[in-house]
This record gives C-alpha cells, structure tokens and sequence, in this order.
C-alpha cells in the first residue's frame, strides 16, 4: 500500500536477537539430551542422537516419508476445502454488518465445541476414509479463518469504502482494490490457524482409526514400546511444522512492515 | 439497543429453525442409528445424568481440566509477565510462539502415555501444554502494552518494582490476561475431551468413543450433547465477563 517492497533486501548480520532465536532449539535440545542422560535408558526416553539417526534410518527406508505424505496428502485436501469455505462466508459475513452480528456468537461457539468427539457423526454420515478424514479436518481449520476475515473487514474504515463508491468502483473493484488489500493480514493468520488446525484435526483422525499416517504410526509404536521410531516420527512432524509456519511468520513479519504497523502476531485467537 | 434485540430474536429463530429440521429429517430417515432426533439426545442427556458411572466419568474429566488449568494458568502467568517485562526476550520468542501453535501437540501423546502409562498424567501434561501457550502470549501481551506514562508515574511516586507490579501493571492488563486463561480454560477443556477421546481408561470423552464402538448411539449422543454445551456456554458466559472488563477500562481511559 505505500509503495514498499514486500521482501526488502537486508544485510544479513547476527543482531543479538538472531543469536537468541538460534539460541532456543539448541537450549532445548541439550534439555532433551540432559533428560535422557538422567533416565539413561534409551527404551524409556530415547536421547536426540538416537532420534536423529532413527530418522535418517526412516528416510532412507522410506517409511517415514510414506507416513508424512499420508498426512500431508489428507492436511493439504482439508486445508483446501476449509479455505475456500472459510474465505467464502467470512468474507461475506464480514461485508453485512446485520449478518455479521447475527452469526458472530454461533461461528464463535462452533470454534469453542469440541469437534474431536463429532467424528463418530462423520464416520456414520461418510463413511470411513479420506473423505469423512478431510471433511472432519476442514471443520477444525475452518473457523479460526471466518473469524480472522469477518473481524477483519468490519475493521476496515468506513471512508475507504465511501471513497470506492464516490470512484463510481464495481463491487469486484471494490473488493480486489480496497477490500482484499486491507484485510490480507487478517487473511494470511487466519490461514496460519487454518492449516495448523486442519493438521491437527488430520492427527487425531489418523490415531481414532487410520490405516496409514503419522498419527496411525505414532500410537503403533507405542503399542510394541518403539521410543525410537516415536520420537523419529515427533522430529519430523515438529520439523515440518516449524518450518510452514516460520514461512508464514516471515510472510506475515513482511506484511506488518509493509502497512508501518505493531501487530503482535503471536496473538491467541 | 431495539436493533441487538432484533439481532438476538434472528438468531435464536435461526437457530430453533435448523433443530426443528434436524428434529424431522432425522425422524423420517430409516438408519436411525446414523444421527438420533434431538429431543432423544435430550432424553438420553437427561437418563444419563442420573447414573453414577457417567457422573464418574464427569468427575475425571473435570479433575484433568482442572488440574491442567492450574497448571498451565500457574506456569503461563509467569512466563507471560517475565516475557511482557523485556521486550526483547519476547522478540526472541515470538516466532517459537508462533511455531507452538502450529504444533499438532497430539503427537506428543504416544510418548507420555509411554512415559506415564494410561494414567490421568498424560492427558493432564498435554492439556497444560495446549493450554499454557494461550496464558503465556495474552499476558505477555497485555503487560507489554501497559503505557510506559503509567511506569514513570509509579516510578515518580517512589514505587518498588512488586508495587508497580501489583499496582499498575495488572490491573491495567486484567482484560488481556482474562482473555488469556478463558482460552487457556477452553484449550484444556477440549484437549482434555479429545485425548480422553483417542485413548484413556475413563472420562467423558473415553465414554463417547464406547458407546461408539458399542453402537449405543443414543448413549453416544447424549454424552457428545452434554460436552458441546457445557463448552459452548462456559466459553460464552467468559466471553460476557471478558466483554465487560474491556468496556471497564475503556470507560476508565
């Protein structure tokens, strides 16, 4: 909006706050290697050396990678559908104010019920498999993202929409020049939380009763008490998950900087 | 004022029109085991409530929520005012923080049940931990953006540290902090149920998944009925308090 590139070019260095971000998965790894130490029992608490090489073993023998791509195949199909319905009602919960009141308390209690107990609904409406899985998920992610986008709009100043009209804009130029513009912050946490909670709601699909996936694998392991391939399986899972959401914290960060604004983004919603 | 009450009668109608559907699609459909009429849920909620078996059930879940709660309430409120103190610790942390949430914390339940055994201590430990980071970050927030004019003014009157601590610092962040422990509350109330759910010898969730398994959907819907309302207006009442702590210290300022 005012004229900023939204990935500037920046010198590299080490400030000291780069060091402390470094600082963190270090400190905890000697906390995990310090808790194995005292145990001393890798069949109870598997120390970071053993995990790792667990995890390159899991790699290379494939299972590890057939397990994520389970999950991720069914995260990617209940994040898709949970965006697209999501950005669909918020967007046009958030342009009617009446309807915007009205719904506001019921999308905030479908947010707060527990979904986890409904899946046996799904099951029995959808039968067992990918589909009753991605529907299920996409009932987690879905409402973080109506919330984020139909809060969003109301926020945005009146005048920016009564300029619009006195340009004589078209609703679609109105909602691709004024509308998406402003509320883009809203939309990219709102689809943080979408992802975040469509991969949670995937895991505990997957440890309800799944033939394949990480949830599935992680409690088969600890059926036969395989603390190695577990904590293999939790590396990787905190790896991918760091990583997507690091990219978004960065897209986020870029966004901030680009409105001049101080939003916390580590904000609860 | 007359427009909220409009508001509020829309969407009550709303809501009793889609149980009135719910409540006549599900009487003529014939696999009645599929989704039972609401008024049965109901009437099983109501039976249900009278045994003692369930009201131990309850009895567990609540003693884990609670306990969670506690805990997480403990260690968050901690965490969040050292965090809310030194902005740039905060800096530090926030991406973690960020990266917390993005953390399906369920993975971790193999291995503390691993650990612990089937025992109420690994559902209490994930609820803490689903809950803790709500704590941390809405208190940390809210000490963050208390007005550096407020510590100068306790700094001027000749304050200790803890007086500006007690004194300004919470009570002007008491609505961020309050909306910090309702999701605390709400994340381990639903991290709770769900683990319960996936695997444990008792609780409201572990009874859900029984009577699923048992085909006894009646029994099943009545416990899933009692579950979603006690989440849905414990979240809603918190919600009202929350409303009002804020408008206080709107009107305040």
């Amino acid at each position: 909006m005012n004229g900023k590139a939204l990935f500037p070019r920046r010198e590299v260095s080490l400030s000291p706050i780069t060091l402390g971000r470094i600082c963190v998965p270090v400190f905890l790894l000697a906390l995990w290697w310090i808790c194995s130490r005292i145990i001393g029992d890798n069949f109870i608490l598997a120390s970071p050396g053993i995990s790792i090489q667990e995890f390159w073993q899991g790699l290379r023998e494939g299972w590890l990678i057939r397990s994520l791509g389970s999950t991720l195949g069914r995260v990617l199909g209940s994040f898709l559908l949970a965006g697209l319905l999501g950005t669909l009602i918020g967007v046009l919960l958030g342009l009617s104010r009446f309807w915007h009141d009205m719904m506001e308390p019921l999308v905030v209690a479908g947010w707060a019920a527990p979904k986890s107990v409904l899946y046996p609904v799904y099951i029995l409406l959808l039968g067992l498999g990918n589909k009753s899985a991605i529907v299920f998920a996409a009932t987690w992610g879905v409402f973080p993202l109506i919330i984020m986008l139909m809060s969003g709009i109301r926020r945005i100043p009146r005048v920016y929409f009564k300029l619009g009209r006195t340009l004589g804009m078209r609703p679609f130029a109105l909602f691709g020049k004024v509308i998406a513009p402003a509320v883009s912050l809203e939309f990219v946490v709102g689809l943080r939380y979408c992802w975040c909670l469509s991969f949670l709601g995937v895991i505990v699909i997957e440890m309800f009763g799944s033939r394949s996936g990480v949830g599935r694998d992680l409690l088969a392991f600890q059926e036969i008490g395989d603390m190695k391939k577990m904590l293999a399986v939790v590396l990787m899972v905190v790896f991918v998950t760091v990583s997507i959401s690091f990219a978004f914290y960065r897209f986020e960060s870029a966004l901030i900087r680009k409105r001049g604004l101080k939003e916390d983004l580590a904000m609860a919603g | 004022m007359r427009r909220s009450r409009e508001v509020l009668f829309v969407r009550l109608g709303v809501v009793a029109l889609a149980l009135v559907l719910l409540e006549g699609w599900t009487r003529t459909i014939r696999e009645s085991y599929v989704i039972i009429p609401p008024t049965m849920m109901v009437q099983a909620l109501a039976i249900l409530l009278t045994n003692e078996r369930f009201w131990a059930d309850i009895q567990t879940t609540l003693i884990e929520v609670g306990l969670s709660f506690i805990i997480a309430a403990t260690i968050g409120f901690a965490v969040g005012v050292v965090l809310g103190l030194k902005p740039t610790l905060y800096n530090v942390i926030e991406p973690y923080l960020i990266a917390y949430y993005a953390n399906p914390i369920f993975v971790f339940y193999p291995v503390f049940i691993s650990f612990f055994g089937l025992t109420m201590i690994p559902i209490v430990i994930i609820a803490a931990l689903a809950s803790v980071i709500g704590v941390i970050v809405n208190t940390a927030i809210g000490i963050k953006h208390v007005k550096p004019v407020y510590r100068k003014i306790g700094k001027t009157l000749g304050m200790s540290f803890i007086q500006i601590l007690i004194r300004i610092y919470f009570p002007s962040a008491v609505p961020q902090i309050f909306t910090g422990l309702r999701l605390g509350l709400v994340y381990a109330f639903l991290a709770t149920i769900t683990s319960e759910f996936l695997l444990a010898p008792r609780g409201v969730g572990h009874f859900i998944k029984f009577q699923y398994e048992s085909f006894q959907a009646q029994w099943m819907y009545g416990a899933i009925l009692l579950a979603v309302v006690v989440a849905i207006s414990g979240n809603a009442i918190l919600v009202r308090i929350e409303n009002r702590l804020y408008n206080r210290r709107l009107e305040a300022i």
